[in-house]
């Protein structure tokens, strides 16, 4: 490769990056049309078990206190609100955060995943983001793999006797964080590479999204530990084992 | 945002399971063949249909179409991309070691019909999206059978959206009336306080909601109310007739 080649070569690697890592909206989404139809098939079947147990959570917790499905309706607009705001990030683009560890603090992580599915069906329908044949890929990184690991770091920082403020600043990063990781071996799984397969593949999208996911994870931790003292100095909830669908039992 | 366009009666009253079947196999057939002419002509049809029954500004479309694109494009070229131990390729970039960033023309050529499968996807998402309001969706998920606390929850979300983003661009503009996006610090620190305020006011939001719906005899079981729908014969045969053209086109083009 001639000099001149290897700087066109550079400047498209740079482009390509500039935009292919998540900057207008479309956070983590993988969008339609992107999965072969068996991966579309697969994560559809692996989410069937959440969003079963989801539905029978929310099922149990609505027959025991009507107000909550009001409760839950409203923290279903809030994560999807949360998730279309822009958050400022230090590589000078902005982006968005999931918001599905601030819900699996609060609400806990198997009504998330019936939320974080009806969230993702709006973002597809009213913005275009994602879409139905990546509903179940899009489900299962956001709505089911980062709302899970959120809700059990949260729960083993309190159990290590950490401050709320770190272990929901760990809890909501480090969900977010594995939400990349889980979109990333997605699309490998769908591209793997022709020389190195599947491993080779999911260094290449790691790499890609790392520019800006490790940023946007460690503010979007930072933002949700802020947001949720700021909600208890202002307010009497408590989120400890949801505390507030309790209270308005 | 898109459910705010001004939709022409003609396609807004006809049955939304049949809108669905359309945009769903259509989705579906681009997905299964993913053959860049099959796939063309779906982008063609769903944007004739959109622009003919949708009052959409120029702005609006760009707005809308310009970024997903933009973002399918480079996604697309993204795949195209692979980490090989040796040179080769139409461009190969050594990066650490002995291992290079490669680009083959089978890696381009799978990034074309990428491209294309992903924008008549998206084409026929925002056919559904333009022309079934979320009433609609609600009378699909009725015929399909959903569980009425989803069906319930669904509706109920997309109500408070419009409240909860209502209160966040309030706070956010006077916010910034406040300067408070001067620096990075202050960025951070506004967002969260924006955040917890806005949980805080829809939580209290969501409260007054209950005894409102409360006084007027809810009783954990709410009703929605559609309007007649056409089963335009018309739209029917068109429907089928497109349907069959993509998969003409696409097994044509496999075949040849």
């Amino acid at each position: 490769m001639t000099k001149k080649e290897k700087k066109v070569f550079l400047l498209t690697a740079v482009l390509c990056l500039f935009f292919a890592v998540p900057q207008k909206a479309q956070a983590m989404h993988i969008m339609e049309g992107y999965l072969p139809p068996k991966d579309c098939v697969l994560w559809f079947v692996l989410c069937i078990p959440f969003i079963a147990a989801g539905f029978m959570s929310l099922k149990k917790i609505t027959a025991e206190n009507k107000k909550a499905l009001i409760i839950l309706a409203m923290a279903g607009a809030f994560t999807f609100v949360l998730s279309s705001l822009k958050i400022p990030s230090v590589t000078g683009s902005s982006s968005h955060p999931t918001g599905t560890g601030f819900g699996a603090v609060i609400f806990g992580p198997w009504v998330m995943s019936i939320i974080g599915v009806i969230v993702l069906v709006f973002q597809a329908l009213l913005l275009a983001h994602g879409g139905i044949t990546t509903l179940g890929a899009n489900t299962f990184s956001m709505a089911v793999a980062g709302p899970f690991v959120s809700y059990g770091v949260y729960k083993l920082c309190r159990k290590l006797k950490a401050g709320k403020f770190i272990s929901v600043a760990l809890a909501a990063g480090l969900g977010d964080l594995f939400t990349y990781c889980v979109t990333s071996f997605q699309l490998s799984l769908a591209y793997p590479s022709p020389n190195g397969g599947i491993f080779m593949s999911m260094i290449k999208f790691l790499a890609i999204f790392a520019v800006t996911q490790i940023p946007l994870a460690i503010i979007e931790g930072i933002i949700t530990a802020l947001a949720l003292s700021a909600i208890e100095k202002i307010s009497d909830l408590d989120f400890d084992n949801k505390g507030i669908l309790k209270r308005e039992a | 945002m898109i459910n705010s366009v001004y939709v022409s009666e003609n396609i807004k009253n006809i049955n939304p399971n049949i809108k669905a079947v359309f945009a769903l196999s259509i989705i579906l057939l681009c997905v299964i063949f993913k053959e860049p002419l099959g796939c063309i002509f779906a982008i063609s049809v769903m944007w004739v249909l959109i622009i003919k029954n949708c009052r959409l500004s120029r702005h609006l479309i760009c707005h809308i179409v310009l970024w997903p694109v933009l973002f399918i494009a480079f996604s697309s070229f993204m795949v195209s991309f692979d980490i090989t131990n040796y040179r080769g390729g139409i461009f190969s970039l050594k990066i650490i070691n002995s291992y290079f960033l490669t680009v083959n023309a089978e890696g381009l050529k799978k990034a074309v019909r990428l491209f294309f499968t992903s924008s008549a996807s998206l084409s026929s998402m925002y056919f559904l999206s333009f022309t079934t309001p979320v009433n609609d969706i609600v009378y699909i998920l009725k015929t399909i059978k959903c569980p009425k606390e989803i069906t319930e929850l669904f509706m109920l979300i997309y109500r408070f959206i419009f409240i909860v983003l209502n209160m966040a661009q309030s706070i956010s503009i006077a916010q910034n009336c406040r300067l408070a996006q001067r620096t990075f610090k202050t960025r951070i620190n506004s967002m969260a306080l924006m955040l917890s305020s806005v949980f805080v006011l829809s939580y209290n939001k969501s409260l007054f909601m209950y005894n409102a719906m409360l006084s007027r005899c809810y009783s954990g079981y709410i009703n929605f109310l559609f309007i007649e729908y056409e089963r335009n014969r018309n739209f029917v045969f068109l429907v089928v007739l497109i349907v069959f053209t993509v998969v003409l086109i696409s097994v044509l083009e496999r075949v040849y």
